[in-house]
């Protein structure tokens, strides 16, 4: 009897991990620096706003997709904790590849730019209206701090370690969801 | 059923962290900036104060949309030990939620109309509640040939 073999999932997983980090990179980092480019005029929603969109959109796409991919490639029935393992493996992938452009950005292309977005976030502070002055100085003085704690590579690390953790959990549910949308259903006889 | 009863553990997890720091005790937006529950949710949601709701003086960590999310998964959980939707209902729902989102998304952008609360957590809610259903979608029956 010939071994049945089971099919690998795990090329799609790197090429959609790697393709939507890196598409998640280039467009936080874009969106960066068109909000370092503005002048601060103390609205609450920024182009910075948008980065967390962006990487949640394509976070969640990367289990989703590959879960398609992979249902479409074998045409064989799934089932939800196959799909909840691939997410969780392309959401693993998706997370490296995302966090390793963001620390080889801010800690050896551009290491001022954690700096420069940290001022231009406290002038945009100040340059909100309805806040009052007192309550002002306090939000400035904690975004401060976070920015410091950030600045470091092991604050840094600790972030992407939670974000990272974060992004994985989403890739397993939508992992589940994707077998529930592509996967083939098994019959019943 | 015990996958069914520990993805609807995890929500309500979830739920509470998304509650925000308001929740957890704090009473005021400067602990909020410093807070691990913001941090958690940083990297997947724009966590804009005028978009958020406010607990106990203080913002949750997401916007109100993405509590909606939370919410209707939670809530979808709970509704399928119940009610059984066909896949291809909620496949519907879960796109025209999608939909509704992104024109509500570019018309905000464009300043058609300002962000509308009731809108942004009424569209989370349906697509969450979608989402809830089809996580525990492998409870419905097999389809018959």
């Amino acid at each position: 009897m010939e071994p049945v073999e089971k099919p690998s999932y795990m090329n799609d997983a790197v090429r959609y991990g790697a393709l939507f980090g890196i598409a998640a990179s280039v467009l936080s980092l874009a969106l960066t620096y068109l909000y370092l480019g503005s002048e601060p005029d103390g609205a609450m929603f920024t182009p910075m706003s948008m980065v967390g969109i962006v990487v949640c959109l394509l976070g969640a796409m990367t289990g989703l997709l590959t879960v398609r991919t992979v249902a479409k490639t074998t045409g064989l029935p799934m089932k939800a904790g196959q799909g909840a393992v691939i997410g969780l493996v392309a959401g693993a992938l998706f997370t490296v590849f995302s966090g390793v452009i963001s620390v080889v950005w801010t800690q050896l292309v551009d290491p001022s730019l954690t700096d420069r977005m940290m001022e231009h976030m406290i002038a945009n502070f100040e340059a909100m209206a309805n806040l009052p002055a007192e309550s002002k100085e306090q939000m400035i003085d904690a975004v401060a701090a976070e920015f410091e704690k950030q600045k470091t590579f092991m604050g840094q690390l600790a972030a992407l370690g939670l974000n990272g953790l974060f992004n994985v959990v989403l890739n397993v549910f939508t992992g589940m969801i994707g077998v529930a949308v592509f996967a083939k259903k098994e019959e019943v006889l | 059923m015990r996958a069914h009863t520990l993805l609807m553990a995890v929500f309500a997890v979830l739920l509470a962290f998304a509650a925000g720091p308001g929740l957890w005790g704090a009473s005021d937006p400067v602990t909020w900036i410093g807070s691990w529950q913001k941090a958690v949710f940083a990297s997947v949601c724009h966590q804009d104060l005028n978009r958020s709701i406010w607990l106990n003086g203080a913002p949750m960590a997401v916007c109100d949309r993405c509590f909606g999310i939370y919410a209707g998964t939670a809530m979808g959980l709970v509704l399928a030990y119940a009610i059984r939707p066909r896949i291809r209902a909620l496949k519907v729902a879960a796109v025209w939620a999608l939909v509704a989102i992104l024109i509500d998304v570019a018309a905000t952008l464009a300043g058609v109309w300002p962000p509308l609360r009731s809108v942004r957590i009424a569209t989370g809610l349906v697509l969450g509640c979608a989402a809830g259903f089809l996580l525990v979608s492998w409870r419905n029956p097999p389809s018959t040939p």
